[in-house]
């Protein structure tokens, strides 16, 4: 209990918060006035997430160090065997698997609350949730799995591969990057604990004023995406100079792999951004518990105010979740292809302009709030510039598995299957940037199939494709091909089944965010829930496959893909601090066709 | 390769054209009631139609690809090609060329659908040109969770709304609470309702009979019920809804 780790952490989150509490509500009393319910709870909150941090090992060093008494920040290898991954370790290989498999199990939670509003949506009437239960679940669904697309590829394979692609022994900043993972369990529990403090109707949007009329529950979610905005700034910060500063000799910009290239341009959107959101709900807080009025228009305030605020963060936050899910496709496609990656340098250059485009697109969100009809024309133009570099991702997608000698395996399948998907999510965003369509099918069932093509689509289908593609990597064992391929195609399916039928259900009329069916969309809404559960059932399935596969699956080849990056060069798992001895880049990363040529000079021969 | 390319261009050049004579003759829209709901329809089907050739194009490679490329467990990796330069740029620019082509398409239709609706943000010049125009004004104030309705020209208010047809009805939208969006799905017609400020926006309905509207923004817990109808009566009937209206008002 002495010692820095869980128990300690548990202990001292809760004693930090007790004493929080204790101290807000003194304050409060002596200063004569009714101490508010949210301000306690919001020092509850800070003063347990010190505790918390202190607990599980992430400040002591760097105070002892600040004070002087030690002359470095060691790095902290954990707990040993299997128990460091619950512990604070600064080896980015195993914060990558904790970033994987938080989100995957949040991912979990988020998709059970989905499937019970799709369960609730079909029974006819308002049956199984009432309209508040309905509407938190939906909003807690939505915060959930935003948080989940956020961080799930960039933080689980981003920790994971950055520093391996690029031929570094860890993150510049290790102790940082231990740091930005132990940020989000505090959060994942302020969230999920929300319905007990009332809920919060407002999806994940929160627009006030209706924001500034809810419950404790609102404030949870304003904390909770406080502390994954830090957690996501912390982490940016960590790439971007991971990235600058521990590339291996020869590693020039033209010879770094796509998925780097996606990890580094989402770092920059995110470093960009991120604090705008955070300085947007911090003035929603002080509207809630001092009555600042920044939005609330009964005091002087502007509601539309928020809605720029919240979406110059949250349109660009769609490339933080979906660029990474681009390179992790564009990376796996030459692989199994056996071609190398088509128009690699136009890649990157789509990246970079989706960076600069993403940033100025925000206001298509906002086309029928009343904002100045001369806004609409311009972000109407900034949205379709858009599909430009993303269609180049398509072009570098289409030219590498054309003509080549493709493996289908998995991993292969699911890339596929995020070209084939993501597809649909593109095109069917040109409707949403429409003005005139737009008019109509905003704040339909439209937008929300369209998202889910892209985010689902887009970021979770390349997730699955990475988690395959790099299993044997990660786990030195190889998964059950014959169930990965039975899983791609229902996944595959039910996600179409679920999704396809809901841009009908907007057509016809159908609002997001409501508790039931307008009778005209029964028959596609029912397609949708029974699709859902084929989903379910699909996500079941791979975690059958990848947990069985962990423990006792055949041993995995260093190399069984036959890649050329760097992270196949070394054993699978590879080794603490990866390379024994540093590698030198030699090449491009995809010398596939190329007899005898490399990436690098192999410090280690891949078995 | 030729060949590949020939094969795919047929395949692709045949679904796309049998889609796209299926969605021209299905009934894809709901029906629609007023003048600038065929502009925003109109529009719909331009971009499904063109929508229909990019989603076969990526289908059809991709197919093409697992089916026919398909390397097996064979050591020999594909041709080196990793650059096309004049196929990288022609797709960059025909890209970019339909990419402006819909955006001026798209303004266009806004200019269209909101030709009626010059210079919302000042009260005093919307009156002035609601007197001189013949337009109908009709305020649109929503409360959680229900809408009501004033003829601030005709002296009525009511919690039912009834518009005649072929008339211009400007429609002054706020709200007394939190964010609402007054939307008319029939219309095509959709508006954010806030708090403290005004915003209106025309239509000029064209088919009699009597439509949903709805509240399209989250605006809390009974935001799903926030739901009630428009009825488009021949501006005869209208009249004397109104007249009734005041009678019943006066008593």
């Amino acid at each position: 209990m002495r010692g820095p780790g869980l128990p300690r952490a548990v202990l001292a989150g809760a004693l930090g918060g007790l004493l929080g509490g204790a101290i807000d509500y003194a304050g409060g009393a002596l200063g004569g006035a009714a101490p508010s319910e949210g301000s306690v709870w919001a020092s509850v909150y800070l003063a347990g997430l010190i505790g918390w941090l202190w607990g599980i090992g992430a400040l002591g060093p760097w105070v002892s160090w600040a004070v002087g008494r030690t002359q470095t920040v060691a790095s902290d290898h954990g707990a040993p065997g299997r128990r460091r991954y619950l512990s604070f370790t600064t080896d980015h290989k195993v914060i990558g698997i904790q970033y994987l498999v938080t989100s995957f199990i949040f991912f979990i939670v988020a998709g059970l609350l989905a499937l019970l509003m799709r369960l609730s949506l079909t029974i006819p009437g308002i049956a199984l949730l009432d309209l508040h239960t309905y509407t938190t679940f939906m909003s807690m669904h939505g915060t959930i799995m935003i948080a989940v697309a956020l961080i799930s590829l960039s933080g689980g394979m981003g920790n994971y591969l950055l520093p391996l692609m690029i031929g570094a022994r860890d993150m510049a900043f290790p102790r940082l990057n231990a740091l930005s993972y132990w940020l989000l369990p505090p959060a994942a529990l302020l969230i999920l604990s929300s319905p007990f403090a009332g809920g919060f109707d407002t999806g994940w949007t929160a627009y006030p004023p209706l924001s500034e009329r809810m419950p404790l529950g609102q404030q949870f979610y304003i904390f909770t995406l406080l502390t994954v905005g830090a957690s996501s700034i912390l982490s940016a910060v960590n790439f971007l100079a991971t990235f600058i500063s521990m590339r291996a000799p020869g590693m020039t910009l033209s010879r770094v792999p796509i998925f780097v290239w996606s990890i580094v341009s989402m770092s920059i959107i995110a470093l960009v951004t991120t604090s705008v959101l955070a300085g947007t709900l911090i003035m929603l807080l002080f509207d809630r518990l001092f009555g600042a009025a920044f939005f609330d228009p009964a005091r002087g305030g502007d509601p539309l105010l928020y809605e720029h605020l919240f979406w110059f963060y949250s349109h660009p936050a769609v490339y933080i979740m979906a660029i990474p899910g681009f390179g992790a496709i564009l990376e796996i496609l030459p692989v199994h292809a056996r071609k190398p990656l088509f128009a690699y340098k136009l890649a990157v250059g789509s990246f970079l302009s989706i960076v600069v485009l993403g940033c100025v697109v925000w206001a298509h969100h906002m086309f029928v709030s009343g904002m100045p009809e001369a806004l609409a024309g311009p972000f109407m133009i900034a949205t379709e510039l858009i599909s430009v570099p993303t269609g180049v991702v398509f072009l570098c997608a289409l030219g590498t598995i054309f003509l080549g000698r493709l493996r289908l395996v998995t991993p292969m399948l699911f890339a596929l299957g995020f070209v084939s998907t993501f597809v649909i999510g593109g095109i069917t965003g040109i409707f949403l940037a429409d003005v005139p369509t737009d008019i109509q099918l905003t704040q339909t069932y439209f937008v929300v199939a369209h998202f889910h093509y892209t985010i689902m689509g887009g970021a979770i289908f390349a997730l699955l494709a990475s988690i395959y593609h790099w299993f044997p990597k990660i786990t030195g064992r190889m998964f059950n091909e014959r169930l990965g391929r039975i899983q791609f195609w229902t996944f595959y399916l039910a996600f179409n089944g679920t999704y396809l039928p809901l841009f009908w259900a907007g057509i016809y009329g159908m609002r997001r965010r409501v508790a039931e069916v307008p009778p005209q969309t029964a028959g596609v809404n029912l397609v949708a829930t029974i699709s859902a559960f084929f989903i379910a059932l699909s996500v079941l399935l791979f975690l059958v496959n990848v947990v069985g596969a962990w423990i006792r699956g055949p041993r995995a080849t260093a190399n069984p893909w036959r890649g050329h990056t760097l992270e196949w060069q070394v054993a699978s798992p590879p080794p603490h601090e990866n390379f024994p001895v540093p590698p030198t880049v030699v090449g491009g990363p995809y010398p596939y066709g190329l007899p005898g040529a490399r990436h690098a000079e192999a410090p280690e021969a891949a078995t | 390769m030729r060949q590949h390319v020939a094969t795919i261009g047929t395949a692709w050049a045949i679904a796309t054209a049998l889609t796209i004579a299926l969605v021209l003759r299905a009934p894809v829209l709901p029906a629609v009631a007023s003048r600038e709901g065929v502009v925003s329809d109109q529009a719909f089907m331009t971009l499904l139609v063109l929508a229909i050739p990019v989603f076969f194009f990526v289908q059809v490679v991709v197919l093409y690809s697992a089916l026919r490329f398909r390397g097996a467990t064979a050591d020999g990796d594909g041709p080196p090609v990793d650059r096309h330069p004049l196929l990288e740029w022609t797709w960059v620019g025909a890209s970019l060329v339909l990419v402006l082509a819909l955006a001026a398409y798209g303004w266009r239709g806004l200019d269209e659908m909101r030709a009626v609706a010059a210079a919302p943000e000042h009260a005093a010049h919307v009156a002035a040109v609601a007197a001189t125009a013949g337009e109908l004004r009709v305020k649109v104030i929503g409360t959680q969770f229900a809408w009501r309705f004033e003829y601030p020209d005709l002296g009525v208010q009511s919690v039912e709304l009834r518009v005649p047809t072929d008339r211009i009805v400007r429609f002054e939208i706020t709200s007394t609470d939190v964010l609402h969006s007054f939307w008319i799905p029939a219309f095509r017609m959709k508006q954010d309702a806030i708090p403290g400020r005004t915003v209106t926006v025309a239509v000029t309905p064209t088919a009699t009979g009597r439509y949903e509207t709805l509240c399209a923004a989250l605006c809390g817990t009974g935001h799903t019920v926030m739901r009630s109808t428009v009825e488009v009566m021949e501006p005869g009937a209208f009249d004397a809804w109104i007249a009734q209206q005041r009678a019943a008002a006066a008593r």
